[in-house]
């Protein structure tokens, strides 16, 4: 292969390899980085809510009129709700999984013992609960009717007598053995009974999860209802059905009753995606950063490269004359941009590690996987070649008799 | 002579139509995104009372439990954000600060009179009156309610001109009846809108508007309102009412004080100092006293309202940049040295280096003030999409003349960076190479 010349034609006009080497170099960095960033975050939003996310609705009450019959009026909403063509079933919640708001507690699995503390975040529901959310009950059973109460901040003396937990957080109060029927213990001594397991369902704070109560599925659910003002009403639409249903819910309740406010009615899809907002838009960024970026360096190198075959016409001309052929000139241009991208590939691999160890020291990312490295230098070695191609393929094109046309 | 560079230019970008617009392509696509990134930066960095903040404290007691700090992250521990309510009651008392006010969040439903306004919730702030003062609000009509009505909890609410359209048509309505909730309310005053960016004051909902009620905080209280915010307990306590909740280790007020001069700031110091020795003795405060004033600015940074995220946006933007430099180098080099030849006859004509360089600077900036202002359009046009993304962007992605400016300024010092090799370049060419040719 004729590297020879083609080094040695590059080292009498360094300029252009040098840039597009630099060029090269910084868009694998970001491009590498962000693409890390990118699978983190989708890693981030991938994690399963644990309930039927795409089937749940729900809708606020806020109750003003001091008269305002709360447990009744409930009730009824419920039914009203439960009679629409469409729902399957609905009950009333404190929050939601991953809605970034809502209860974290602790409880002792050991009487007295503080250091036995286990945090979870906290669900109220009710009867429907499960029919509603969608989980799996894997041990157990779920609450009855009767054992639901209204639950506030101050609701000490009368609380729950049972509770429900996630699969995750049984194994971690009871490791290899059945949580159902044991005792959970408050700090102020209450106590409540573990009646039944769930497959896992997430708490309301993705992000915090794991400062807040050591692990996104560390749930508990309370047979329990909330205290005037605000209700939250939670529906289970049909598949599919979640979207169309939701104007009818919101007509269904305000139609009802006065003395209330409805409001803040949403698919719980859109919670969530409110949630990841943040995330959202980072990931919809780096993918217009990293598209702009592929776009320019591959621009920068068409422009070198035409730049190159219109300033050699005539050598390349002379060359074919001296029985080149055309795959040879093809070859000479793809082989050259070989040579430039190798070498910005090799600075880029150094910059690539240079940029997330910064990312990593003063920002709360995640060091790179360097599998992701080698990827980079292949994508970016392909790039330039597919770049260069139709200019060398013009190169190729240009006939012998331009050697002997000028002087 | 600058004109006649400015038509030298002119003629030279139309010779080479296509390469020049890929220039301009080129600075447009990286400042745009510059340009975009810095905006969401500059906003949310940015000092949102800057006549005030240095002299506008958030105020913080450690009132925590003793086996844990509240906060314990990569800032090190620090004691609660937020009050208990007894704390942030006791430290009302204080005569030290100018302004005080204790504060949180609650909502209402407002019913109008008026039957074609059906009742709607609005976010309430219960305070006390410094808060006005503190922070600088407007009234367009009447004035923060009286010292009685903070110590009595009286009825009174202060609305926003917004509130103030659409529910007395932006007439005065002080004195005028409002029901909350159902409870009659007197109109005390009506306010400017006042929406900091961000909400220094509550980052709960950084970059949302500020509430469009604001009540006494002990009227609030004594209507057991409801707190919209987050409450953070640590001791296990028998909580049966309001009333023991009021009495609990729950924090959950937000207290600012303005204290004008280093002595008021001594002083204050002291005085928290104090409440704290005293707490301890009656059995509370248990962990080591960290009594904390941070002014706003830091307070913003303690917080990271500038998101981490952002920062790493706005580095990878400006490599992005880089590229489209080393880009715009490439082809500017192609464009000169293609052009070569008419600048060796302009030098045998008797042109100086220094001219010629000043000339292909003038043209280098016109593309650079060109692909300046195609990144203003691109900025808007990418501003508007991430608009769009999040909610949370909607008061943080809006140009504003500061931005243009630097959105130009950074074209113009980029391509002239840019620039200034393949125009060194240029004019180190003999004459005589380019004579010969022709």
């Amino acid at each position: 292969m004729e590297l020879r010349p083609i080094l040695s034609a590059m080292l009498r006009n360094r300029t252009g390899a040098v840039l597009v080497a630099l060029q090269v170099a910084i868009t694998m960095a970001v491009l590498v980085n962000a693409a890390f960033i990118i699978n983190d975050r989708m890693k981030l939003l991938a994690q399963p809510a644990g309930v039927d996310v795409d089937r749940i609705i729900t809708i606020l009450i806020y109750a003003f009129d001091p008269n305002y019959d709360w447990d009744g009026e409930r009730r009824q909403d419920l039914d009203a709700l439960r009679s629409l063509p469409g729902v399957e079933a609905a009950t009333t919640m404190n929050s939601l999984p991953l809605s970034d708001s809502g209860w974290s507690s602790g409880w002792l699995t050991e009487e007295g013992n503080v250091d036995s503390d286990v945090s979870s975040g906290m669900y109220m529901v009710d009867e429907f609960g499960l029919e509603t959310l969608g989980m799996e009950l894997l041990e157990g059973r779920w609450f009855r009717a009767d054992e639901v109460k209204i639950i506030d901040f101050t609701s000490g003396d009368d609380f729950v007598d049972s509770v429900i937990v996630t699969e995750t957080l049984a194994k971690k109060m009871f490791p290899g053995e059945s949580a159902v029927g044991k005792p959970l213990f408050l700090e102020t001594g209450d106590s409540v009974t573990i009646v039944g397991v769930t497959s896992d369902v997430a708490c309301p704070w993705p992000k915090f999860a794991e400062d807040e109560v050591g692990g996104l599925y560390n749930t508990t659910f309370l047979p329990g209802r909330g205290s005037p003002p605000v209700a939250r009403y939670v529906v289970r639409a049909g598949a599919d059905e979640a979207a169309t249903l939701a104007p009818a819910i919101e007509k269904a309740l305000t139609d009802r009753g006065s003395g209330r406010v409805v409001m803040n009615l949403k698919l719980h899809r859109e919670i969530v995606d409110e949630t990841y907002g943040g995330d959202i838009a980072m990931i919809r960024m780096l993918v217009t950063v990293i598209v702009l970026l592929l776009a320019v360096t591959s621009l920068g190198v068409v422009g070198l490269a035409s730049f190159n075959v219109r300033s050699r016409t005539k050598q390349i001309g002379t060359r074919r004359a001296v029985g080149a052929r055309r795959r040879d000139i093809l070859r000479y241009f793809l082989v050259e941009n070989a040579v430039m991208t190798g070498i910005g590939v090799a600075l880029g691999t150094v910059l690539t590690f240079a940029l997330n160890l910064w990312l990593v020291e003063n920002y709360d990312l995640a060091r790179l996987d360097p599998t992701w490295v080698p990827l980079g230098i292949l994508g970016l070695l392909l790039l330039g070649q597919i770049a260069t191609l139709a200019p060398a393929r013009r190169a190729s094109l240009i006939p012998p008799a331009v050697a002997t046309r000028t002087i | 002579m600058f004109t006649y560079y400015l038509r030298l230019a002119w003629l030279s970008i139309r010779r080479n139509p296509i390469l020049t617009a890929l220039m301009v392509a080129a600075i447009g696509v990286g400042i745009g995104a510059c340009t975009t990134t810095l905006t969401v930066y500059h906003l949310m960095a940015r000092d949102p009372i800057p006549q005030k903040s240095d002299s506008i404290y958030r105020v913080l007691v450690d009132s925590w439990d003793p086996a844990n700090p509240f906060y314990d992250g990569d800032q090190g521990a620090a004691p609660p954000f937020m009050m208990t309510h007894q704390d942030a009651t006791a430290l009302m008392n204080s005569k030290i600060p100018t302004h005080q006010a204790a504060m949180y969040r609650s909502a209402f439903v407002v019913e109008s009179d008026n039957p074609e306004i059906a009742p709607d919730t609005y976010s309430a702030r219960a305070t006390y009156r410094g808060f006005f003062e503190m922070f600088d609000l407007e009234f367009v009509y009447g004035g923060s309610w009286d010292a009685a009505a903070d110590e009595n909890g009286e009825l009174v609410v202060v609305i926003n001109r917004a509130l103030n359209e659409d529910l007395f048509d932006g007439e005065n309505s002080v004195g005028k009846d409002l029901k909350l909730s159902g409870t009659v309310f007197r109109v005390a005053g009506v306010v400017e809108n006042w929406n900091p960016i961000p909400r220094f004051y509550d980052l709960n909902g950084k970059f949302r508007d500020s509430a469009p009620l604001v009540v006494p905080f002990r009227t609030a209280v004594n209507l057991e309102s409801d707190i919209n915010g987050s409450v953070s307990c640590w001791k296990p306590e028998d909580i049966n009412s309001f009333a023991d909740f009021l009495n609990s280790e729950c924090v959950w007020i937000k207290f600012w004080a303005q204290l004008d001069s280093p002595e008021q700031l001594a002083a204050y110091a002291d005085f928290l100092d104090g409440y704290a020795q005293e707490q301890k003795v009656l059995g509370r405060f248990e962990r080591p006293i960290d009594n904390r004033l941070i002014d706003v600015m830091d307070w913003l940074e303690f917080r990271k309202v500038v998101s981490e995220d952002n920062v790493v946006l706005v580095g990878l933007s400006f490599l992005f940049l880089l590229v489209c430099l080393l880009n715009t180098v490439g082809l500017l080099l192609a464009k000169f040295i293609g052009g070569a030849s008419l600048a060796g006859i302009r030098r045998a004509l008797g042109a100086s280096r220094g001219a010629l360089f000043k000339q292909h600077l003038v043209e280098v900036s016109v593309i650079g003030l060109s692909g300046g202002l195609l990144g203003l359009v691109l900025a808007a046009l990418g501003l508007k999409a991430v608009r769009g993304w999040f909610e949370d962007f909607e008061k943080i992605t809006q140009l504003d003349w500061t931005m243009v400016a630097i959105a130009l300024g950074l074209s113009l010092a980029a391509s002239l960076a840019a620039g200034l090799y393949p125009t060194w370049r240029v004019c180190r060419i003999a004459p005589a190479r380019y004579l010969k040719t022709q």
